[in-house]
């Protein structure tokens, strides 16, 4: 499926960031033992093919000014899937506080299956967002508010592709 | 030019690099023309939103769905006596990308990427022995609807 360079590449960028120069790709290529173009052609094919998403900038959202950030997790009552589908594809989608919007497999101690993430600039903006789209009874949720950042690092993609 | 500062234009700039860049020999280039600016200068203001602390990094981000990889969210309740000693070992995982502290019973939250199925049940039975943890909740992931930042500076 991927060739031996190809692992090569992705597992360098996945902890190598862009540099901020005119031409980004020249160190990148020699450390990795390919022309600038070689490499240039190698990362956009990946892209085309799909394993790589994008190039894109990392903010730090609390020094954007969204100081708060919550885990909020929902679970549709029974019979209300149409109003989840609405939920995830009209609400979630379109708001750009909400960064991600996943679906897990439950687990019986923590019983719900979508998860977002958001970030406000207060915790009681995430209550009044979470309140107007809760009022109705379709959904059970919890707001988990986050206290601490501990760790947030680029996945180390090297042994993993192995 | 002036002095840099959180101006219409940064703010643009800001917005665009979440948005993503084209993958070329000069990308910030075709960036700078799209903001109407000399591509020096935009150098210079990446500069300063990384040395600000608005931008913590640009990079690739990768599809790990497509890669084969699975992943999922681990929540736990550590007491706050060992959740320095929890964070340490959390340190360790290069395939550990996460890790907050939440205001619940749960309180410490991470997420675990695996290239399979199996490493990740592996990976998960030996977190719970080195966390000390009575029970680890493991929430897998199953589809993800989305994956964007598009924050504005406020």
């Amino acid at each position: 499926m991927l060739s031996k360079k190809e692992k090569d590449v992705l597992a360098f960028f996945s902890v190598n960031d862009l540099e901020a120069s005119s031409r980004p790709f020249v160190k990148a290529s020699k450390a990795l033992g390919m022309s600038e173009t070689g490499l240039i052609d190698m990362l956009k094919s990946l892209q085309k093919k799909g394993f790589i998403k994008g190039l894109r900038g990392v903010v730090d959202h609390r020094r954007a000014g969204y100081r708060e950030n919550a885990l909020i997790a929902w679970r549709a009552r029974p019979g209300q899937k149409k109003a989840k589908n609405r939920l995830v594809q009209d609400v979630f989608m379109a708001d750009d506080r909400i960064s991600h919007c996943y679906e897990r497999c439950p687990h019986e101690k923590f019983n719900y299956n979508i998860f977002t993430m958001m970030h406000a600039r207060s915790r009681k903006e995430v209550l009044d967002f979470v309140r107007s789209q809760a009022t109705d009874g379709k959904f059970d949720h919890e707001v988990l508010f986050t206290e601490k950042e501990l760790k947030k690092d680029k996945l180390h993609l090297g042994e993993l592709l192995c | 030019m002036t002095r840099l500062s959180m101006d219409d234009t940064m703010k643009k700039l800001l917005l665009r690099l979440q948005e993503g860049l084209l993958i070329s020999v000069a990308p910030y280039k075709a960036l700078s023309q799209e903001l109407g600016v000399e591509e020096g200068e935009t150098i210079k203001r990446l500069g300063w939103l990384r040395r600000k602390g608005y931008l913590r990094r640009i990079g690739f981000s990768m599809n790990t769905r497509k890669l084969g990889l699975t992943s999922t969210l681990v929540a736990l309740s550590v007491p706050p006596r060992r959740i320095a000693k929890a964070q340490k070992v959390i340190a360790a995982y290069g395939n550990i990308t996460h890790n907050y502290l939440r205001c619940h019973r749960l309180n410490m939250w991470f997420t675990l990427t695996a290239s399979s199925k199996k490493m990740l049940g592996e990976t998960l039975k030996r977190l719970k022995q080195e966390l000390m943890a009575d029970e680890l909740i493991s929430l897998p992931t199953k589809e993800v609807f989305k994956l964007r930042f598009r924050l504005h500076a406020v």
